[in-house]
Protein backbone atom coordinates (compact mmCIF):
# COMPACT_ATOMS: atom_id res chain seq x y z
CA UNK A 1 0.00 0.00 0.00
CA UNK A 2 1.36 3.37 -0.99
CA UNK A 3 0.78 6.21 1.40
CA UNK A 4 1.06 9.69 0.00
CA UNK A 5 2.79 11.31 2.90
CA UNK A 6 1.95 14.95 3.30
CA UNK A 7 4.62 16.73 5.26
CA UNK A 8 3.27 19.20 7.73
CA UNK A 9 4.80 21.96 9.73
CA UNK A 10 3.71 22.99 13.19
CA UNK A 11 1.22 25.82 13.01
CA UNK A 12 2.22 27.42 16.30
CA UNK A 13 -1.47 27.58 17.28
CA UNK A 14 -2.17 25.38 20.30
CA UNK A 15 -4.77 22.79 19.33
CA UNK A 16 -4.74 23.37 15.60
CA UNK A 17 -2.24 20.66 14.79
CA UNK A 18 -4.42 18.20 16.68
CA UNK A 19 -7.55 18.91 14.69
CA UNK A 20 -5.66 18.76 11.42
CA UNK A 21 -3.91 15.50 12.30
CA UNK A 22 -3.99 12.75 9.72
CA UNK A 23 -5.91 9.75 11.00
CA UNK A 24 -3.30 7.34 9.62
CA UNK A 25 -0.03 9.09 10.33
CA UNK A 26 -1.17 11.22 13.23
CA UNK A 27 0.72 14.15 11.74
CA UNK A 28 -0.95 17.54 12.02
CA UNK A 29 -0.18 21.11 11.15
CA UNK A 30 -0.04 23.16 8.00
CA UNK A 31 0.92 21.19 4.87
CA UNK A 32 4.47 22.11 3.95
CA UNK A 33 5.17 24.10 0.79
CA UNK A 34 1.58 25.18 0.38
CA UNK A 35 -0.28 28.48 0.61
CA UNK A 36 -2.93 29.09 3.25
CA UNK A 37 -5.50 31.84 3.23
CA UNK A 38 -6.71 32.96 6.65
CA UNK A 39 -9.76 35.14 6.29
CA UNK A 40 -12.67 36.51 8.25
CA UNK A 41 -14.23 39.76 9.47
CA UNK A 42 -12.12 42.40 11.21
CA UNK A 43 -10.78 41.87 14.74
CA UNK A 44 -11.09 38.10 14.88
CA UNK A 45 -7.38 37.34 15.30
CA UNK A 46 -6.06 36.95 11.77
CA UNK A 47 -2.87 38.88 12.49
CA UNK A 48 -2.43 37.05 15.80
CA UNK A 49 -2.64 33.82 13.82
CA UNK A 50 0.23 35.17 11.71
CA UNK A 51 2.36 36.08 14.76
CA UNK A 52 1.94 32.61 16.14
CA UNK A 53 2.73 30.98 12.82
CA UNK A 54 5.86 33.10 12.55
CA UNK A 55 6.95 32.61 16.16
CA UNK A 56 6.20 28.90 16.04
CA UNK A 57 8.56 28.57 13.09
CA UNK A 58 11.27 30.80 14.51
CA UNK A 59 11.36 28.79 17.70
CA UNK A 60 12.01 25.72 15.52
CA UNK A 61 14.80 27.54 13.63
CA UNK A 62 12.62 28.02 10.58
CA UNK A 63 13.28 31.52 9.26
CA UNK A 64 10.44 33.74 8.18
CA UNK A 65 9.83 36.27 5.45
CA UNK A 66 7.18 38.71 6.65
CA UNK A 67 5.42 41.14 4.31
CA UNK A 68 3.66 43.92 6.21
CA UNK A 69 0.95 45.95 4.55
CA UNK A 70 -1.44 46.74 7.41
CA UNK A 71 0.97 47.80 10.13
CA UNK A 72 4.63 48.71 10.21
CA UNK A 73 7.60 46.99 11.75
CA UNK A 74 7.33 48.97 15.00
CA UNK A 75 3.77 47.82 15.50
CA UNK A 76 4.68 44.26 14.62
CA UNK A 77 7.36 44.32 17.30
CA UNK A 78 4.95 45.88 19.79
CA UNK A 79 2.10 43.47 19.01
CA UNK A 80 4.26 40.38 19.27
CA UNK A 81 5.92 41.71 22.40
CA UNK A 82 2.46 41.98 24.01
CA UNK A 83 2.27 38.20 23.75
CA UNK A 84 5.79 37.82 25.05
CA UNK A 85 7.31 36.99 21.66
CA UNK A 86 10.31 39.24 21.24
CA UNK A 87 11.56 39.60 17.69
CA UNK A 88 14.78 41.57 18.18
CA UNK A 89 16.81 38.47 18.76
CA UNK A 90 15.53 36.79 15.60
CA UNK A 91 16.15 39.92 13.57
CA UNK A 92 19.67 40.06 14.90
CA UNK A 93 20.21 36.39 14.10
CA UNK A 94 18.98 37.07 10.56
CA UNK A 95 16.11 34.62 10.97
CA UNK A 96 13.54 37.20 10.04
CA UNK A 97 13.32 39.21 6.82
CA UNK A 98 10.76 41.98 6.80
CA UNK A 99 9.27 43.86 3.86
CA UNK A 100 7.45 46.83 5.35
CA UNK A 101 5.11 48.26 2.72
CA UNK A 102 3.16 50.58 4.98
CA UNK A 103 5.51 52.67 7.14
CA UNK A 104 6.70 54.71 4.15
CA UNK A 105 3.08 55.80 3.53
CA UNK A 106 2.85 57.45 6.91
CA UNK A 107 6.13 59.24 6.25
CA UNK A 108 8.06 57.29 8.86
CA UNK A 109 11.73 57.41 8.05
CA UNK A 110 13.09 53.92 7.71
CA UNK A 111 16.60 52.73 7.10
CA UNK A 112 16.87 49.63 4.97
CA UNK A 113 19.12 46.95 6.38
CA UNK A 114 20.26 43.56 5.21
CA UNK A 115 17.07 41.91 6.40
CA UNK A 116 14.67 44.83 6.30
CA UNK A 117 13.25 46.45 3.19
CA UNK A 118 10.88 49.33 2.90
CA UNK A 119 8.30 49.27 0.14
CA UNK A 120 4.91 50.75 -0.59
CA UNK A 121 1.38 49.38 -0.83
CA UNK A 122 0.98 51.73 -3.78
CA UNK A 123 3.57 49.81 -5.65
CA UNK A 124 2.98 46.07 -6.05
CA UNK A 125 5.91 45.68 -8.42
CA UNK A 126 8.32 46.94 -5.82
CA UNK A 127 6.79 44.68 -3.17
CA UNK A 128 7.41 41.76 -5.51
CA UNK A 129 11.00 42.88 -6.14
CA UNK A 130 11.67 43.11 -2.40
CA UNK A 131 9.94 39.81 -1.90
CA UNK A 132 12.33 38.27 -4.41
CA UNK A 133 15.31 39.66 -2.52
CA UNK A 134 13.84 38.48 0.79
CA UNK A 135 13.10 35.01 -0.55
CA UNK A 136 16.68 34.59 -1.73
CA UNK A 137 17.95 35.85 1.62
CA UNK A 138 15.78 33.54 3.70
CA UNK A 139 15.98 30.42 1.53
CA UNK A 140 19.78 30.59 1.69
CA UNK A 141 19.53 30.25 5.46
CA UNK A 142 17.20 27.29 5.50
CA UNK A 143 15.51 25.10 2.89
CA UNK A 144 12.42 25.17 5.10
CA UNK A 145 11.02 28.59 5.79
CA UNK A 146 7.75 30.41 6.31
CA UNK A 147 6.35 33.44 4.65
CA UNK A 148 3.51 35.67 5.77
CA UNK A 149 1.61 38.32 3.86
CA UNK A 150 -0.53 40.31 6.28
CA UNK A 151 -2.68 41.38 4.58
CA UNK A 152 -4.24 41.57 1.15
CA UNK A 153 -6.86 43.98 2.48
CA UNK A 154 -4.68 47.09 2.31
CA UNK A 155 -3.37 46.11 -1.10
CA UNK A 156 -6.93 45.90 -2.37
CA UNK A 157 -7.61 49.35 -0.97
CA UNK A 158 -4.78 50.93 -2.97
CA UNK A 159 -4.78 48.92 -6.19
CA UNK A 160 -6.99 47.26 -8.76
CA UNK A 161 -8.43 44.05 -7.36
CA UNK A 162 -7.37 41.86 -10.26
CA UNK A 163 -3.86 43.21 -10.08
CA UNK A 164 -3.67 42.03 -6.48
CA UNK A 165 -4.94 38.59 -7.45
CA UNK A 166 -2.06 38.41 -9.93
CA UNK A 167 0.34 39.63 -7.24
CA UNK A 168 -0.90 36.89 -4.93
CA UNK A 169 -0.45 34.25 -7.62
CA UNK A 170 3.11 35.42 -8.30
CA UNK A 171 3.85 35.59 -4.57
CA UNK A 172 2.67 32.03 -3.94
CA UNK A 173 4.59 30.76 -6.93
CA UNK A 174 7.84 32.31 -5.72
CA UNK A 175 7.49 31.04 -2.17
CA UNK A 176 6.63 27.55 -3.34
CA UNK A 177 9.51 27.45 -5.77
CA UNK A 178 11.89 28.44 -3.01
CA UNK A 179 10.48 25.70 -0.75
CA UNK A 180 8.60 27.92 1.66
CA UNK A 181 5.15 27.69 3.22
CA UNK A 182 2.97 30.75 2.81
CA UNK A 183 0.26 32.30 4.93
CA UNK A 184 -1.90 35.11 3.64
CA UNK A 185 -4.59 37.05 5.43
CA UNK A 186 -7.61 38.81 4.06
CA UNK A 187 -10.51 40.72 5.64
CA UNK A 188 -13.77 39.35 4.39
CA UNK A 189 -15.79 41.76 2.28
CA UNK A 190 -12.93 44.09 1.38
CA UNK A 191 -12.99 42.93 -2.24
CA UNK A 192 -15.66 41.84 -4.68
CA UNK A 193 -17.25 38.43 -4.02
CA UNK A 194 -15.91 37.11 -7.31
CA UNK A 195 -12.42 38.23 -6.32
CA UNK A 196 -12.81 36.43 -2.99
CA UNK A 197 -13.66 33.27 -4.88
CA UNK A 198 -10.55 33.74 -6.98
CA UNK A 199 -8.41 34.17 -3.86
CA UNK A 200 -9.68 30.89 -2.48
CA UNK A 201 -8.95 29.20 -5.79
CA UNK A 202 -5.36 30.44 -5.89
CA UNK A 203 -4.38 29.06 -2.47
CA UNK A 204 -4.15 25.44 -1.28
CA UNK A 205 -5.72 25.80 2.16
CA UNK A 206 -8.49 28.06 3.44
CA UNK A 207 -9.07 28.82 7.10
CA UNK A 208 -11.86 31.06 8.31
CA UNK A 209 -11.88 32.84 11.65
CA UNK A 210 -15.16 34.43 12.73
CA UNK A 211 -14.38 35.39 16.33
CA UNK A 212 -15.84 32.19 17.76
CA UNK A 213 -14.96 29.39 15.43
CA UNK A 214 -11.98 28.45 13.36
CA UNK A 215 -13.18 26.63 10.26
CA UNK A 216 -10.89 24.74 7.96
CA UNK A 217 -12.77 25.11 4.71
CA UNK A 218 -10.12 23.45 2.62
CA UNK A 219 -6.77 21.87 3.38
CA UNK A 220 -4.51 19.46 1.58
CA UNK A 221 -4.98 15.98 3.08
CA UNK A 222 -7.56 17.13 5.59
CA UNK A 223 -11.33 17.32 5.48
CA UNK A 224 -13.39 20.26 6.60
CA UNK A 225 -13.04 20.95 10.30
CA UNK A 226 -14.58 23.42 12.69
CA UNK A 227 -13.53 24.21 16.24
CA UNK A 228 -14.14 27.00 18.72
CA UNK A 229 -11.22 29.21 19.62
CA UNK A 230 -10.39 32.06 21.93
CA UNK A 231 -7.79 34.75 22.02
CA UNK A 232 -5.76 34.73 25.21
CA UNK A 233 -2.59 36.38 26.50
CA UNK A 234 -0.78 33.55 24.77
CA UNK A 235 -2.49 34.05 21.45
CA UNK A 236 -5.15 31.95 19.75
CA UNK A 237 -6.03 28.69 21.46
CA UNK A 238 -8.28 26.06 19.91
CA UNK A 239 -10.66 24.81 22.55
CA UNK B 1 22.10 98.41 -92.43
CA UNK B 2 22.06 96.03 -89.47
CA UNK B 3 20.08 98.58 -87.43
CA UNK B 4 17.49 98.76 -90.17
CA UNK B 5 17.18 94.97 -90.22
CA UNK B 6 16.78 94.78 -86.46
CA UNK B 7 14.07 97.44 -86.39
CA UNK B 8 12.27 95.68 -89.18
CA UNK B 9 12.47 92.37 -87.29
CA UNK B 10 11.23 93.93 -84.11
CA UNK B 11 8.27 95.42 -85.89
CA UNK B 12 7.60 92.07 -87.51
CA UNK B 13 7.58 90.51 -84.10
CA UNK B 14 5.16 93.05 -82.77
CA UNK B 15 2.80 92.90 -85.65
CA UNK B 16 0.04 91.62 -83.42
CA UNK B 17 0.80 94.08 -80.66
CA UNK B 18 -2.00 93.36 -78.19
CA UNK B 19 -1.45 89.63 -78.30
CA UNK B 20 2.29 89.95 -77.85
CA UNK B 21 2.10 92.14 -74.75
CA UNK B 22 -0.23 89.72 -73.02
CA UNK B 23 1.97 86.86 -73.99
CA UNK B 24 5.17 88.43 -72.69
CA UNK B 25 3.58 89.73 -69.54
CA UNK B 26 2.36 86.22 -68.86
CA UNK B 27 5.75 84.82 -69.79
CA UNK B 28 7.49 87.31 -67.51
CA UNK B 29 5.16 86.36 -64.69
CA UNK B 30 5.91 82.68 -65.20
CA UNK B 31 9.63 83.32 -65.27
CA UNK B 32 9.40 85.25 -62.03
CA UNK B 33 7.36 82.46 -60.49
CA UNK B 34 9.99 80.02 -61.60
CA UNK B 35 12.75 82.22 -60.22
CA UNK B 36 10.95 82.57 -56.92
CA UNK B 37 10.41 78.85 -56.71
CA UNK B 38 14.09 78.30 -57.36
CA UNK B 39 15.05 80.85 -54.71
CA UNK B 40 12.74 79.26 -52.17
CA UNK B 41 14.09 75.81 -52.95
CA UNK B 42 17.62 77.07 -52.50
CA UNK B 43 16.61 78.64 -49.21
CA UNK B 44 15.09 75.34 -48.06
CA UNK B 45 18.16 73.33 -49.03
CA UNK B 46 20.49 75.72 -47.21
CA UNK B 47 18.22 75.64 -44.14
CA UNK B 48 18.27 71.86 -44.22
CA UNK B 49 22.05 71.99 -44.29
CA UNK B 50 21.91 74.44 -41.38
CA UNK B 51 23.51 77.15 -43.55
CA UNK B 52 21.04 79.67 -42.25
CA UNK B 53 22.61 82.89 -43.59
CA UNK B 54 22.59 81.60 -47.14
CA UNK B 55 19.09 80.32 -46.65
CA UNK B 56 17.88 83.73 -45.46
CA UNK B 57 19.61 85.47 -48.35
CA UNK B 58 17.69 83.47 -50.96
CA UNK B 59 14.42 83.70 -49.11
CA UNK B 60 14.76 87.50 -48.85
CA UNK B 61 15.29 87.64 -52.60
CA UNK B 62 12.16 85.56 -53.10
CA UNK B 63 10.29 87.90 -50.79
CA UNK B 64 11.40 90.97 -52.79
CA UNK B 65 10.16 89.41 -55.99
CA UNK B 66 6.77 88.59 -54.48
CA UNK B 67 6.63 92.18 -53.21
CA UNK B 68 7.32 93.51 -56.68
CA UNK B 69 4.53 91.31 -57.96
CA UNK B 70 2.26 92.48 -55.17
CA UNK B 71 1.51 88.83 -54.37
CA UNK B 72 0.30 88.81 -50.76
CA UNK B 73 -0.11 85.08 -50.44
CA UNK B 74 3.35 84.54 -51.85
CA UNK B 75 4.83 87.06 -49.43
CA UNK B 76 3.07 85.35 -46.56
CA UNK B 77 4.49 81.99 -47.61
CA UNK B 78 8.06 83.29 -47.77
CA UNK B 79 7.71 85.20 -44.49
CA UNK B 80 6.54 81.98 -42.87
CA UNK B 81 9.59 80.16 -44.28
CA UNK B 82 11.94 82.88 -43.03
CA UNK B 83 10.31 82.54 -39.63
CA UNK B 84 11.05 78.80 -39.72
CA UNK B 85 14.71 79.49 -40.41
CA UNK B 86 14.90 81.84 -37.43
CA UNK B 87 13.15 79.28 -35.28
CA UNK B 88 15.75 76.71 -36.26
CA UNK B 89 18.36 79.26 -35.25
CA UNK B 90 16.55 79.43 -31.87
CA UNK B 91 15.79 83.11 -32.48
CA UNK B 92 12.24 82.72 -31.27
CA UNK B 93 11.24 86.39 -31.15
CA UNK B 94 12.50 87.10 -34.65
CA UNK B 95 10.70 84.00 -35.89
CA UNK B 96 7.50 85.25 -34.28
CA UNK B 97 7.84 88.63 -35.97
CA UNK B 98 7.96 86.94 -39.36
CA UNK B 99 5.08 84.63 -38.51
CA UNK B 100 2.93 87.57 -37.46
CA UNK B 101 3.78 89.37 -40.66
CA UNK B 102 2.87 86.25 -42.61
CA UNK B 103 -0.41 86.07 -40.72
CA UNK B 104 -1.25 89.65 -41.77
CA UNK B 105 -0.66 88.86 -45.42
CA UNK B 106 -2.66 85.64 -45.27
CA UNK B 107 -5.51 87.61 -43.66
CA UNK B 108 -5.31 90.32 -46.26
CA UNK B 109 -5.26 87.72 -49.04
CA UNK B 110 -8.30 85.99 -47.46
CA UNK B 111 -6.48 82.67 -47.28
CA UNK B 112 -8.64 81.30 -44.52
CA UNK B 113 -7.05 77.92 -43.88
CA UNK B 114 -3.49 79.25 -44.22
CA UNK B 115 -4.39 82.07 -41.85
CA UNK B 116 -5.72 79.64 -39.25
CA UNK B 117 -2.69 77.41 -39.54
CA UNK B 118 -0.46 80.44 -39.12
CA UNK B 119 -2.32 81.48 -36.01
CA UNK B 120 -1.91 78.01 -34.52
CA UNK B 121 1.77 78.09 -35.27
CA UNK B 122 2.16 81.51 -33.65
CA UNK B 123 0.43 80.28 -30.49
CA UNK B 124 2.64 77.23 -30.38
CA UNK B 125 5.84 79.19 -30.76
CA UNK B 126 4.66 81.83 -28.30
CA UNK B 127 4.30 79.10 -25.71
CA UNK B 128 7.88 78.05 -26.22
CA UNK B 129 8.97 81.69 -26.07
CA UNK B 130 6.95 82.31 -22.89
CA UNK B 131 8.33 79.20 -21.30
CA UNK B 132 11.86 80.35 -21.92
CA UNK B 133 11.05 83.88 -20.77
CA UNK B 134 9.46 82.76 -17.51
CA UNK B 135 12.49 80.81 -16.51
CA UNK B 136 14.73 83.68 -17.53
CA UNK B 137 12.80 85.87 -15.10
CA UNK B 138 13.25 83.31 -12.36
CA UNK B 139 16.96 83.51 -12.83
CA UNK B 140 19.06 86.06 -11.07
CA UNK B 141 18.85 89.41 -12.83
CA UNK B 142 22.59 89.72 -12.68
CA UNK B 143 22.98 86.52 -14.66
CA UNK B 144 24.04 87.11 -18.15
CA UNK B 145 21.92 85.20 -20.58
CA UNK B 146 24.20 83.08 -22.68
CA UNK B 147 23.92 83.50 -26.43
CA UNK B 148 21.35 81.16 -27.88
CA UNK B 149 22.73 78.67 -30.32
CA UNK B 150 25.10 80.65 -32.49
CA UNK B 151 24.39 79.73 -36.07
CA UNK B 152 27.82 78.41 -36.83
CA UNK B 153 28.06 76.38 -33.63
CA UNK B 154 26.93 72.77 -33.78
CA UNK B 155 24.67 71.63 -30.98
CA UNK B 156 26.36 69.11 -28.71
CA UNK B 157 24.10 67.62 -26.06
CA UNK B 158 25.28 67.25 -22.50
CA UNK B 159 23.60 63.88 -21.96
CA UNK B 160 24.47 63.68 -18.28
CA UNK B 161 23.00 67.07 -17.53
CA UNK B 162 19.87 66.40 -19.57
CA UNK B 163 19.42 63.02 -17.91
CA UNK B 164 19.64 64.59 -14.45
CA UNK B 165 16.96 67.07 -15.39
CA UNK B 166 14.76 64.32 -16.78
CA UNK B 167 15.22 62.35 -13.58
CA UNK B 168 13.74 65.29 -11.69
CA UNK B 169 10.74 65.20 -13.97
CA UNK B 170 10.28 61.45 -13.73
CA UNK B 171 10.26 61.73 -9.95
CA UNK B 172 7.07 63.79 -10.18
CA UNK B 173 5.31 60.51 -10.85
CA UNK B 174 4.52 59.03 -7.46
CA UNK B 175 5.07 55.46 -8.59
CA UNK B 176 8.72 56.19 -9.31
CA UNK B 177 9.63 57.29 -5.76
CA UNK B 178 10.06 53.76 -4.60
CA UNK B 179 12.34 52.89 -7.53
CA UNK B 180 14.62 55.74 -6.66
CA UNK B 181 16.83 53.45 -4.62
CA UNK B 182 17.47 51.31 -7.74
CA UNK B 183 19.14 54.31 -9.32
CA UNK B 184 21.63 54.43 -6.50
CA UNK B 185 22.70 50.87 -7.13
CA UNK B 186 25.73 50.14 -9.22
CA UNK B 187 23.85 48.04 -11.74
CA UNK B 188 20.75 50.22 -11.82
CA UNK B 189 19.65 49.10 -15.26
CA UNK B 190 19.70 45.46 -14.25
CA UNK B 191 17.53 46.16 -11.20
CA UNK B 192 15.12 48.26 -13.19
CA UNK B 193 14.89 45.58 -15.85
CA UNK B 194 14.12 42.97 -13.21
CA UNK B 195 11.40 45.15 -11.75
CA UNK B 196 10.07 45.84 -15.24
CA UNK B 197 9.79 42.10 -15.93
CA UNK B 198 7.88 41.66 -12.68
CA UNK B 199 5.55 44.55 -13.46
CA UNK B 200 4.77 42.92 -16.81
CA UNK B 201 4.23 39.56 -15.14
CA UNK B 202 1.71 40.88 -12.63
CA UNK B 203 0.19 43.39 -15.05
CA UNK B 204 1.14 46.45 -12.98
CA UNK B 205 0.83 48.99 -15.79
CA UNK B 206 1.61 51.97 -13.57
CA UNK B 207 4.84 50.34 -12.50
CA UNK B 208 5.59 49.24 -16.04
CA UNK B 209 5.22 52.78 -17.42
CA UNK B 210 7.28 54.33 -14.63
CA UNK B 211 10.06 51.78 -15.11
CA UNK B 212 10.08 52.38 -18.87
CA UNK B 213 10.65 56.08 -18.22
CA UNK B 214 13.44 55.36 -15.77
CA UNK B 215 15.17 52.87 -18.06
CA UNK B 216 14.69 55.25 -20.97
CA UNK B 217 16.48 57.95 -19.06
CA UNK B 218 19.45 55.69 -18.42
CA UNK B 219 19.53 54.84 -22.13
CA UNK B 220 19.45 58.54 -22.96
CA UNK B 221 22.37 59.13 -20.63
CA UNK B 222 24.21 56.38 -22.49
CA UNK B 223 23.39 58.26 -25.73
CA UNK B 224 21.23 55.36 -26.91
CA UNK B 225 18.59 57.71 -28.25
CA UNK B 226 16.65 55.27 -30.38
CA UNK B 227 15.92 52.93 -27.51
CA UNK B 228 15.35 55.81 -25.11
CA UNK B 229 12.72 57.17 -27.47
CA UNK B 230 11.12 53.76 -27.78
CA UNK B 231 10.91 53.43 -23.99
CA UNK B 232 9.41 56.91 -23.58
CA UNK B 233 6.92 56.28 -26.36
CA UNK B 234 5.89 52.92 -24.86
CA UNK B 235 5.41 54.61 -21.49
CA UNK B 236 3.31 57.30 -23.13
CA UNK B 237 1.13 54.65 -24.76
CA UNK B 238 0.62 52.96 -21.39
CA UNK B 239 -0.30 56.24 -19.69
CA UNK B 240 -2.70 56.92 -22.53
CA UNK B 241 -4.27 53.50 -22.01
CA UNK B 242 -4.62 54.13 -18.28
CA UNK B 243 -5.95 57.66 -18.81
CA UNK B 244 -3.12 59.04 -16.69
CA UNK B 245 -2.82 62.64 -17.87
CA UNK B 246 0.16 63.53 -15.72
CA UNK B 247 2.07 60.47 -16.88
CA UNK B 248 1.23 61.37 -20.46
CA UNK B 249 2.46 64.92 -19.99
CA UNK B 250 5.75 63.83 -18.47
CA UNK B 251 6.43 61.18 -21.08
CA UNK B 252 5.74 63.78 -23.78
CA UNK B 253 8.41 66.00 -22.27
CA UNK B 254 10.90 63.17 -22.38
CA UNK B 255 9.94 62.36 -25.97
CA UNK B 256 10.32 66.03 -26.86
CA UNK B 257 13.77 66.08 -25.30
CA UNK B 258 14.95 63.20 -27.47
CA UNK B 259 13.59 64.96 -30.55
CA UNK B 260 15.43 68.10 -29.48
CA UNK B 261 18.70 66.21 -29.32
CA UNK B 262 17.91 64.68 -32.70
CA UNK B 263 17.18 68.16 -34.05
CA UNK B 264 13.59 67.44 -35.09
CA UNK B 265 12.24 70.82 -34.03
CA UNK B 266 8.74 70.29 -35.37
CA UNK B 267 8.22 67.31 -33.07
CA UNK B 268 9.91 69.13 -30.19
CA UNK B 269 7.42 71.96 -30.19
CA UNK B 270 4.45 69.61 -30.64
CA UNK B 271 5.52 67.44 -27.69
CA UNK B 272 6.35 70.34 -25.38
CA UNK B 273 3.21 72.25 -26.26
CA UNK B 274 0.94 69.28 -25.55
CA UNK B 275 2.76 68.61 -22.32
CA UNK B 276 2.61 72.16 -20.98
CA UNK B 277 -1.06 72.38 -21.95
CA UNK B 278 -1.78 69.24 -19.97
CA UNK B 279 -0.03 70.56 -16.88
CA UNK B 280 -2.03 73.76 -17.24
CA UNK B 281 -5.28 71.78 -17.55
CA UNK B 282 -4.33 69.83 -14.43
CA UNK B 283 -3.41 73.04 -12.62
CA UNK B 284 -0.08 71.43 -11.82
CA UNK B 285 2.16 74.47 -11.42
CA UNK B 286 5.09 72.52 -10.04
CA UNK B 287 5.31 70.21 -13.05
CA UNK B 288 4.76 73.13 -15.39
CA UNK B 289 7.68 74.97 -13.83
CA UNK B 290 9.89 71.90 -14.17
CA UNK B 291 8.86 71.55 -17.81
CA UNK B 292 9.74 75.17 -18.44
CA UNK B 293 13.00 74.67 -16.63
CA UNK B 294 13.85 71.76 -18.91
CA UNK B 295 12.94 73.75 -21.98
CA UNK B 296 15.06 76.61 -20.81
CA UNK B 297 17.97 74.35 -20.13
CA UNK B 298 17.80 72.81 -23.60
CA UNK B 299 17.45 76.11 -25.39
CA UNK B 300 20.22 77.76 -23.43
CA UNK B 301 22.66 74.93 -23.36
Amino acid sequence: MVINLILRIQSGIPGLDQITADSKTGMGGIPENTATLVYGPPKVGKSIFCYQFMHGGLSLDEPCLYVLTDYGIKQLQQNTSDFGWELDNYIEKEMLYIVDAISSISGTKIINTENFSSSSVHNPTDIMVKLGVGTRYISQRSPRFRSILDSLTTLFAFNQELLIVRVLTAYIMRIREAGGTALITYTEGSADVKVETMLKAVVDNVIKLDGEYLTIEAMVGCGQKKAPYKITNEGIIIE
Amino acid sequence: MLKAILITSLFDLLKKKEESVDYYIQRLYELREEEIETLINLGAIYAEEEKYEESLEYLEQALSLYKSMDDEEGQAYVLDSIGDVYLNMRKINTALEYYREAFKFYSSAHSVSAKEEMLEKIKEVEKIRDAVDIVDKHKSKSDEIPPKFPVEEEYVADFKKISEKLEELIKIIETTHIYDMYFKKKDAMEHLQEAYNISKEIGDEKGEAALLLMMGNILLKEENLRNALRNFSDAHALYEKMGDEKGKAISLLLIGTVYFILGDMGKVSASFRKSVEKFQELGDKHSETLAIDLLNMLYNE
